[in-house]
């Protein structure tokens, strides 16, 4: 009687939310496969077009988003729960399911020497720049979701957090790998063959099951806010090979995904100098396979109550440097990106967001406009314009040269 | 002569004694600064009415938290979490208030788990689309202001002071306030703000005044009418808990991603 009316007392009641996305991603182009099916013009092609999702250019799609929180022992400890489900009407491989998060979070050793620790799965982001997230390293990235790379995949982990006037020092045991998601074969923004045929290699005979580590110092210094972190595991980038023993019918190029063991060491530092915040985020990673660092730079400023309006209009110029060069692998090794974001500071949260990226070695380029406003307590709008733009023959992004989009989504919450 | 002599003798030991009025306004901050001190931390909920000149409305949820910082000419700690709409769930600002130096804050992006550093020059700027600028919700620091007496009044059912006060930080959108504090328990009842072009841009009203730990009061309902656009944003706080054992640690940028 005793200890029910104690749990009563101390354990509140969790809590339910949900949102649903409603999805419409128009491919402004037909897709690479099947224009260059139609050059061949036998009738089993055609008829393999047709066959295929990736006749149409519209792909449709629902996501649904349920979260669950409580909170216990006057807020030491909560449990969260959040599962990911994605339908998609084209690509089989992009409808999919994942725990984002499930992860029991408590606050231990009392006051003098307290401490967190959260068991779960969970998501973790490291970094400060806008147009890539290059230090950010525990979560897998789940690239089906947007090209952007910023959507996470859940992480098994347990992780101990303790601050103190030194800092504050993360530690993560992570005992569970996971693969990234790759378009499938009805499915857009892939290479030639979808990846999700060719076979996983790993370098750790545990395969998955290698057990991963990271590190991560921080403190803030006034004006400055400084990360160190170090990461050895499995690599989160998969490294694409080909063997032509491995040539099937399903995947003709016998190309194969290895996850490689690695050591990363990553820096993160913003810096106020007046108006504008200075950025730097910098890794140098090694593998048997391959040894480079590389760094993104650069400066944020905004404009305050422009033209005597609420508005605020925030400027981004970042440059990324990536050691490996031009090549197969880094994407962003000579790049510039420009960005913009306008907060209209209305009663709808009204924001526009544009970014252009341009590879200084080749002209390759790709832009991104983003539109999000809130409708009225319930609906939400956003909309995603994605460009991809004379892309060089010689540059990684020349397998998406068809996949330039645009997308709406209605968001409903509950 | 002797006239002259009475009137000196009238006059010296006043004018030796007698404040400046901008030695009295100064004093009335600082008044009302030690009056507040002391209270380590609280927690409160807010509920915030946008309302436009058409008379539509917006209503925020949000949930306070914050922590007293003692050194001289620091303000304190505060923690900001959107609780609704749905959309903005989650989302949290950390604000370090400072004296004459620009507050830190940091933003919590919830869907992406993101701290963000923020550059807090946009004082003037609007919070959530809202009538109440950064400016006016950041913590008091007596340093931020020089301050000017102009007069005692009645405001309602008390009796007032009635202190200019002009912004020392940079960027404000105000050259001047003129603020009401009741004479006896020194509560801000109303402030007028001048914008740079030195018109009256908007008014706030606080009123409901409840008393905490025998000594801090704290507004029920502050209501803020900008003059001219004719929008209103009225804040209503309640469950004050002062007192609640919050730790530094807490409002550290890393903490942001715990909030809920």
């Amino acid at each position: 009687m005793f200890i029910l009316s104690s749990i009563g007392s101390t354990a509140q009641a969790g809590e339910w939310s949900a949102e649903v996305d409603f999805e419409m991603r128009h491919y402004l182009n037909k897709s690479q496969t099947v224009q260059d099916l139609a050059n061949a013009t036998t009738t089993i092609q055609q008829e393999r077009i047709a066959s295929t999702g990736l006749a149409s250019q519209d792909q449709p799609s629902v996501v649904i988003l349920p979260a669950y929180f409580s909170e216990w022992d006057g807020q030491k400890n909560s449990f969260s729960f959040k599962p990911f489900y994605r339908w998609d009407d084209r690509d089989d491989y992009r409808t999919h399911f994942d725990i984002r998060e499930m992860v029991w979070h408590s606050s231990r050793g009392g006051s003098e020497q307290p401490w967190d620790l959260r068991v779960g799965v969970d998501k973790v982001f490291w970094g400060v720049a806008e147009s890539h997230h290059l230090v950010d390293i525990v979560n897998q990235t789940d690239v089906v979701e947007d090209p952007k790379m910023e959507q996470k995949m859940g992480q098994p982990m347990v992780r101990a957090t303790v601050s103190r006037d030194w800092g504050t020092l993360d530690m993560f045991v992570l005992p569970y790998f996971r693969d990234r998601t790759f378009a499938g074969p009805e499915g857009r923004l892939r290479g030639p063959t979808s990846l999700d045929r060719a076979p996983v290699a790993f370098e750790s005979g545990l395969g998955r099951d290698h057990v991963d580590y990271a590190v991560r110092w921080n403190k803030g210094f006034g004006k400055l806010d400084l990360g160190l972190s170090y990461f050895r595991g499995t690599s989160r980038d998969p490294r694409i090979s080909q063997l032509n023993s491995l040539i099937t019918a399903e995947n003709p190029l016998g190309l194969q995904v290895n996850y490689d063991l690695i050591s990363q060491i990553g820096l993160d530092m913003d810096y106020l100098l007046g108006d504008w915040i200075l950025k730097l985020e910098a890794i140098d990673r090694h593998s048997n396979f391959e040894r480079y660092y590389a760094f993104v730079t650069g400066a944020e400023y905004t404009f305050s109550g422009i033209y005597d309006t609420p508005m605020d209009l925030g400027t981004f110029l970042e440059y990324n440097f990536d050691s490996r060069g031009q090549g197969t692998a880094g994407v962003l090794q000579d790049d510039l990106f420009v960005g913009f974001r306008l907060a209209m500071n209305d009663e709808n949260s009204t924001e526009m967001k544009i970014g252009i990226m341009t590879d200084l070695n080749d002209a390759s380029r790709t832009t991104r406009v983003e539109m999000n406003r809130r409708l009225n307590d319930k609906w939400s709008i956003k909309f995603l314009g994605q460009g991809y733009h004379r892309i060089d023959s010689g540059n990684p992004l020349y397998i998406f040269k068809e996949d330039s989009f645009i997308q709406s989504t209605l968001v409903r919450y509950f | 002569m002797y006239k002259i002599l009475a009137i000196l003798a009238l006059i010296v030991p006043l004018s030796a004694v007698a404040q400046t009025t901008q030695e009295k306004g100064l004093d009335i901050a600082k008044q009302q600064d030690t009056k507040n001190s002391g209270f380590k931390d609280y927690t409160n909920d807010i509920v915030m009415t946008l309302r436009n000149a058409q008379g539509q409305e917006t209503v925020d949820y949000l949930h306070s938290l914050t922590l007293e910082v003692t050194a001289a000419g620091e303000g304190d700690k505060s923690k900001l979490v959107f609780d609704k709409p749905a959309d903005v769930k989650g989302t949290a600002m950390l604000t370090y208030s400072h004296g004459l130096q620009p507050d830190d804050q940091w933003l919590f992006l919830p869907a992406v788990k993101r701290v963000k550093r923020l550059n807090s020059n946009n004082k003037s700027g609007p919070f959530m689309g809202s009538e109440f600028a950064y400016e006016d919700l950041s913590s008091p620091v007596v340093e931020k202001f020089s301050y000017n007496w102009l007069r005692d009044e009645a405001c309602g059912e008390w009796q007032c002071y009635v202190v200019e006060r002009t912004p020392k930080y940079a960027d404000s959108g105000y050259v001047r306030q003129v603020t009401w504090i009741d004479t006896k328990e020194l509560r801000t009842v109303k402030i007028d703000y001048y914008d740079r072009k030195n018109e009256l841009l908007k008014t706030l009203s606080q009123s409901g005044f409840k008393l905490y730990k025998g000594k801090f009061w704290r507004a029920e309902t502050g209501k803020m009418v900008n003059h001219i656009t004719g929008k209103s944003t009225v804040m209503v706080s309640s469950n004050f808990v002062f007192g609640a054992g919050l730790t530094p640690a807490e409002f550290e940028p890393n903490s942001l991603q715990d909030t809920h």
